[in-house]
Protein backbone atom coordinates (compact mmCIF):
# COMPACT_ATOMS: atom_id res chain seq x y z
CA UNK A 1 0.00 0.00 0.00
CA UNK A 2 1.40 3.39 -1.04
CA UNK A 3 0.50 6.75 0.41
CA UNK A 4 0.64 9.87 -1.73
CA UNK A 5 0.07 13.43 -0.61
CA UNK A 6 -1.58 16.36 -2.34
CA UNK A 7 -1.15 19.94 -1.17
CA UNK A 8 -3.92 22.26 -2.37
CA UNK A 9 -3.50 24.90 0.33
CA UNK A 10 -4.41 28.35 -0.98
CA UNK A 11 -6.45 26.93 -3.87
CA UNK A 12 -10.14 27.77 -4.17
CA UNK A 13 -13.04 25.82 -5.70
CA UNK A 14 -13.13 23.97 -8.01
CA UNK A 15 -9.34 23.35 -8.13
CA UNK A 16 -8.97 21.16 -4.96
CA UNK A 17 -11.56 18.59 -6.07
CA UNK A 18 -10.32 18.53 -9.67
CA UNK A 19 -6.75 17.86 -8.53
CA UNK A 20 -8.01 15.24 -6.04
CA UNK A 21 -9.89 13.48 -8.85
CA UNK A 22 -6.72 13.44 -10.98
CA UNK A 23 -4.61 12.12 -8.08
CA UNK A 24 -7.11 9.41 -7.09
CA UNK A 25 -7.30 8.23 -10.71
CA UNK A 26 -3.55 7.48 -10.57
CA UNK A 27 -3.79 5.44 -7.34
CA UNK A 28 -3.75 1.63 -7.35
CA UNK A 29 -6.45 -0.19 -5.32
CA UNK A 30 -5.53 -0.08 -1.62
CA UNK A 31 -3.43 3.10 -1.96
CA UNK A 32 -4.12 6.21 0.08
CA UNK A 33 -4.14 9.88 -0.81
CA UNK A 34 -3.64 12.54 1.86
CA UNK A 35 -5.10 15.88 0.78
CA UNK A 36 -4.40 19.10 2.67
CA UNK A 37 -6.90 21.85 1.94
CA UNK A 38 -7.88 25.16 3.55
CA UNK A 39 -10.97 26.09 1.51
CA UNK A 40 -14.03 24.96 3.42
CA UNK A 41 -16.37 24.46 0.47
CA UNK A 42 -13.73 22.23 -1.16
CA UNK A 43 -13.67 20.02 1.94
CA UNK A 44 -17.39 19.43 1.53
CA UNK A 45 -16.89 18.85 -2.22
CA UNK A 46 -14.21 16.21 -1.67
CA UNK A 47 -16.23 14.42 1.06
CA UNK A 48 -19.33 14.40 -1.15
CA UNK A 49 -17.35 13.07 -4.11
CA UNK A 50 -15.79 10.27 -1.99
CA UNK A 51 -19.22 9.25 -0.68
CA UNK A 52 -20.72 9.16 -4.18
CA UNK A 53 -17.84 7.00 -5.45
CA UNK A 54 -17.74 4.74 -2.35
CA UNK A 55 -14.18 5.73 -1.36
CA UNK A 56 -13.62 5.67 2.39
CA UNK A 57 -12.09 8.81 3.89
CA UNK A 58 -10.96 10.22 7.22
CA UNK A 59 -11.24 13.92 7.96
CA UNK A 60 -8.92 15.69 10.41
CA UNK A 61 -9.72 19.27 11.38
CA UNK A 62 -6.36 20.91 11.99
CA UNK A 63 -7.70 24.40 12.75
CA UNK A 64 -6.82 26.60 9.77
CA UNK A 65 -6.72 23.60 7.42
CA UNK A 66 -8.19 20.15 6.93
CA UNK A 67 -6.48 16.86 6.12
CA UNK A 68 -8.52 14.29 4.21
CA UNK A 69 -7.13 10.77 3.90
CA UNK A 70 -8.81 8.94 1.03
CA UNK A 71 -8.48 5.18 0.54
CA UNK A 72 -9.05 3.78 -2.93
CA UNK A 73 -10.51 0.29 -2.62
CA UNK B 1 -6.38 29.32 26.11
CA UNK B 2 -6.27 28.61 22.36
CA UNK B 3 -6.88 31.35 19.80
CA UNK B 4 -10.14 29.60 18.79
CA UNK B 5 -11.44 29.57 22.37
CA UNK B 6 -10.50 33.23 22.84
CA UNK B 7 -12.31 34.16 19.62
CA UNK B 8 -15.37 32.10 20.62
CA UNK B 9 -15.46 34.07 23.87
CA UNK B 10 -14.81 37.54 22.45
CA UNK B 11 -16.89 37.39 19.22
CA UNK B 12 -20.35 37.04 20.88
CA UNK B 13 -19.42 39.78 23.39
CA UNK B 14 -18.39 42.06 20.51
CA UNK B 15 -21.62 41.31 18.60
CA UNK B 16 -23.74 42.10 21.67
CA UNK B 17 -21.73 45.26 22.46
CA UNK B 18 -22.18 46.61 18.92
CA UNK B 19 -25.86 45.55 19.03
CA UNK B 20 -26.33 47.50 22.28
CA UNK B 21 -24.58 50.56 20.83
CA UNK B 22 -26.83 50.42 17.73
CA UNK B 23 -29.92 49.91 19.93
CA UNK B 24 -29.13 53.17 21.73
CA UNK B 25 -29.09 55.00 18.38
CA UNK B 26 -31.98 53.22 16.62
CA UNK B 27 -33.56 49.94 17.85
CA UNK B 28 -34.47 48.85 14.29
CA UNK B 29 -30.79 48.97 13.25
CA UNK B 30 -29.86 46.70 16.17
CA UNK B 31 -32.51 44.20 15.02
CA UNK B 32 -31.13 44.26 11.47
CA UNK B 33 -27.57 43.81 12.83
CA UNK B 34 -28.58 40.72 14.82
CA UNK B 35 -30.60 39.29 11.91
CA UNK B 36 -27.55 39.77 9.66
CA UNK B 37 -25.30 37.98 12.16
CA UNK B 38 -27.74 35.04 12.47
CA UNK B 39 -28.05 34.75 8.67
CA UNK B 40 -24.26 34.95 8.27
CA UNK B 41 -23.67 32.17 10.83
CA UNK B 42 -26.38 30.00 9.22
CA UNK B 43 -24.90 30.51 5.74
CA UNK B 44 -21.39 29.80 6.97
CA UNK B 45 -22.25 26.65 8.90
CA UNK B 46 -24.41 25.30 6.05
CA UNK B 47 -21.57 26.01 3.55
CA UNK B 48 -24.22 27.56 1.32
CA UNK B 49 -22.66 28.90 -1.87
CA UNK B 50 -24.58 30.15 -4.89
CA UNK B 51 -21.50 29.84 -7.10
CA UNK B 52 -21.23 26.18 -6.04
CA UNK B 53 -24.88 25.60 -6.97
CA UNK B 54 -24.01 26.25 -10.62
CA UNK B 55 -20.33 25.24 -10.74
CA UNK B 56 -20.59 21.93 -8.84
CA UNK B 57 -23.73 20.89 -10.73
CA UNK B 58 -22.06 21.41 -14.10
CA UNK B 59 -18.53 20.21 -13.28
CA UNK B 60 -19.11 17.43 -10.76
CA UNK B 61 -22.81 16.45 -11.08
CA UNK B 62 -23.04 17.43 -7.39
CA UNK B 63 -26.46 19.04 -7.20
CA UNK B 64 -26.67 19.41 -3.39
CA UNK B 65 -26.05 23.20 -3.33
CA UNK B 66 -28.39 23.72 -6.33
CA UNK B 67 -31.18 21.82 -4.56
CA UNK B 68 -30.62 23.90 -1.41
CA UNK B 69 -30.90 27.14 -3.42
CA UNK B 70 -34.00 25.79 -5.19
CA UNK B 71 -35.60 24.96 -1.82
CA UNK B 72 -34.74 28.44 -0.50
CA UNK B 73 -36.30 30.02 -3.62
CA UNK B 74 -39.43 27.85 -3.29
CA UNK B 75 -39.84 28.79 0.39
CA UNK B 76 -39.28 32.45 -0.44
CA UNK B 77 -41.86 32.27 -3.29
CA UNK B 78 -44.44 30.76 -0.91
CA UNK B 79 -43.79 33.26 1.89
CA UNK B 80 -43.67 36.31 -0.41
CA UNK B 81 -46.78 35.07 -2.23
CA UNK B 82 -48.61 34.81 1.09
CA UNK B 83 -47.43 38.29 2.15
CA UNK B 84 -48.51 39.80 -1.18
CA UNK B 85 -51.88 38.03 -1.02
CA UNK B 86 -52.50 39.31 2.52
CA UNK B 87 -51.50 42.88 1.57
CA UNK B 88 -53.78 42.92 -1.49
CA UNK B 89 -56.67 41.46 0.56
CA UNK B 90 -56.32 44.39 2.97
CA UNK B 91 -56.26 46.89 0.11
CA UNK B 92 -52.59 47.74 0.65
CA UNK B 93 -49.92 48.38 -1.98
CA UNK B 94 -48.19 45.27 -3.37
CA UNK B 95 -45.10 44.78 -1.15
CA UNK B 96 -41.66 44.04 -2.54
CA UNK B 97 -39.49 45.53 -5.26
CA UNK B 98 -40.79 44.22 -8.57
CA UNK B 99 -38.58 44.52 -11.62
CA UNK B 100 -39.22 43.34 -15.18
CA UNK B 101 -37.23 40.46 -16.67
CA UNK B 102 -35.65 41.78 -19.84
CA UNK B 103 -32.79 40.87 -22.17
CA UNK B 104 -30.69 43.03 -19.81
CA UNK B 105 -31.47 40.63 -16.94
CA UNK B 106 -30.30 37.68 -19.02
CA UNK B 107 -27.13 39.48 -20.19
CA UNK B 108 -26.40 40.69 -16.64
CA UNK B 109 -26.90 37.21 -15.16
CA UNK B 110 -24.53 35.74 -17.77
CA UNK B 111 -21.85 38.37 -17.05
CA UNK B 112 -22.24 37.93 -13.28
CA UNK B 113 -21.94 34.15 -13.64
CA UNK B 114 -18.83 34.47 -15.83
CA UNK B 115 -17.23 36.63 -13.15
CA UNK B 116 -18.49 34.60 -10.18
CA UNK B 117 -16.82 31.31 -11.14
CA UNK B 118 -13.20 32.50 -11.59
CA UNK B 119 -13.61 34.87 -8.62
CA UNK B 120 -14.55 31.88 -6.44
CA UNK B 121 -17.86 33.14 -5.11
CA UNK B 122 -20.94 35.31 -5.40
CA UNK B 123 -21.57 38.36 -3.21
CA UNK B 124 -22.46 36.52 0.01
CA UNK B 125 -19.80 33.81 -0.25
CA UNK B 126 -17.17 36.50 -0.93
CA UNK B 127 -18.04 38.03 2.45
CA UNK B 128 -18.06 34.59 4.12
CA UNK B 129 -14.66 33.59 2.68
CA UNK B 130 -13.20 36.98 3.64
CA UNK B 131 -14.50 36.43 7.17
CA UNK B 132 -12.77 33.03 7.22
CA UNK B 133 -9.47 34.79 6.52
CA UNK B 134 -9.01 34.27 2.76
CA UNK B 135 -7.56 37.71 2.09
CA UNK B 136 -7.47 37.20 -1.68
CA UNK B 137 -11.26 37.70 -1.58
CA UNK B 138 -10.54 41.36 -0.81
CA UNK B 139 -9.87 41.71 -4.54
CA UNK B 140 -13.22 40.09 -5.34
CA UNK B 141 -14.94 42.43 -2.89
CA UNK B 142 -13.19 45.42 -4.46
CA UNK B 143 -14.32 44.34 -7.94
CA UNK B 144 -17.84 43.67 -6.70
CA UNK B 145 -18.07 47.08 -5.02
CA UNK B 146 -16.60 48.90 -8.03
CA UNK B 147 -18.97 47.10 -10.43
CA UNK B 148 -22.01 47.77 -8.24
CA UNK B 149 -21.12 51.46 -7.87
CA UNK B 150 -20.57 51.82 -11.61
CA UNK B 151 -23.85 50.02 -12.31
CA UNK B 152 -25.77 52.24 -9.88
CA UNK B 153 -24.13 55.39 -11.32
CA UNK B 154 -24.98 54.42 -14.91
CA UNK B 155 -28.38 52.83 -14.15
CA UNK B 156 -30.32 55.61 -15.89
CA UNK B 157 -28.27 55.21 -19.05
CA UNK B 158 -28.72 51.42 -19.11
CA UNK B 159 -32.45 51.80 -18.54
CA UNK B 160 -32.68 54.23 -21.47
CA UNK B 161 -30.66 51.90 -23.75
CA UNK B 162 -32.41 48.65 -22.78
CA UNK B 163 -35.87 50.18 -22.60
CA UNK B 164 -38.17 50.50 -19.61
CA UNK B 165 -40.92 47.89 -19.36
CA UNK B 166 -43.47 47.30 -16.65
CA UNK B 167 -42.93 44.28 -14.36
CA UNK B 168 -45.37 41.38 -14.68
CA UNK B 169 -47.09 40.18 -11.52
CA UNK B 170 -48.17 36.63 -12.35
CA UNK B 171 -51.20 36.49 -9.97
CA UNK B 172 -52.55 39.70 -11.58
CA UNK B 173 -52.15 38.12 -15.01
CA UNK B 174 -53.28 34.52 -14.33
CA UNK B 175 -55.07 34.64 -10.98
CA UNK B 176 -53.65 33.27 -7.72
CA UNK B 177 -54.46 29.52 -8.17
CA UNK B 178 -52.98 29.31 -11.67
CA UNK B 179 -49.93 31.40 -10.74
CA UNK B 180 -49.24 29.18 -7.71
CA UNK B 181 -49.69 26.03 -9.82
CA UNK B 182 -47.32 27.39 -12.50
CA UNK B 183 -44.65 28.18 -9.88
CA UNK B 184 -45.06 24.71 -8.36
CA UNK B 185 -44.65 23.08 -11.79
CA UNK B 186 -41.49 25.14 -12.45
CA UNK B 187 -39.93 24.23 -9.08
CA UNK B 188 -40.81 20.52 -9.34
CA UNK B 189 -39.57 20.50 -12.96
CA UNK B 190 -36.23 22.05 -11.96
CA UNK B 191 -35.89 19.57 -9.08
CA UNK B 192 -36.51 16.63 -11.45
CA UNK B 193 -33.99 18.08 -13.91
CA UNK B 194 -31.37 18.24 -11.14
CA UNK B 195 -32.14 14.65 -10.05
CA UNK B 196 -31.76 13.45 -13.65
CA UNK B 197 -28.47 15.34 -14.10
CA UNK B 198 -27.11 14.02 -10.79
CA UNK B 199 -27.77 10.38 -11.78
CA UNK B 200 -26.35 10.89 -15.26
CA UNK B 201 -22.77 10.82 -13.95
CA UNK B 202 -20.90 7.88 -15.39
CA UNK B 203 -20.79 4.89 -13.06
CA UNK B 204 -23.62 6.01 -10.80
Amino acid sequence: MNTRSLNVLGEICPVPLMRTQEAVAQLAPGDELVVEVDFVRSVRNIMQWCTRHHYSYKLDDLGPLWRITICKH
Amino acid sequence: MTRRALFALLAPSGVLAIGWWLYQMKPQTAGLWLAGIVLGVAMHRSRLCIAAAFRDSVLFHDTGPAKAILLALALSAVSFGWMQHQALQQGLRLPGNLYPITAGTVAGAFLFGMGMIPAGGCACSTLLRLGEGHLRFLWTLLGLTAGSLLGAYQYGWWEAVLGKTAPVHLPALLGWPLAAALEAVVFVGLFCLLRWWEQREEGL
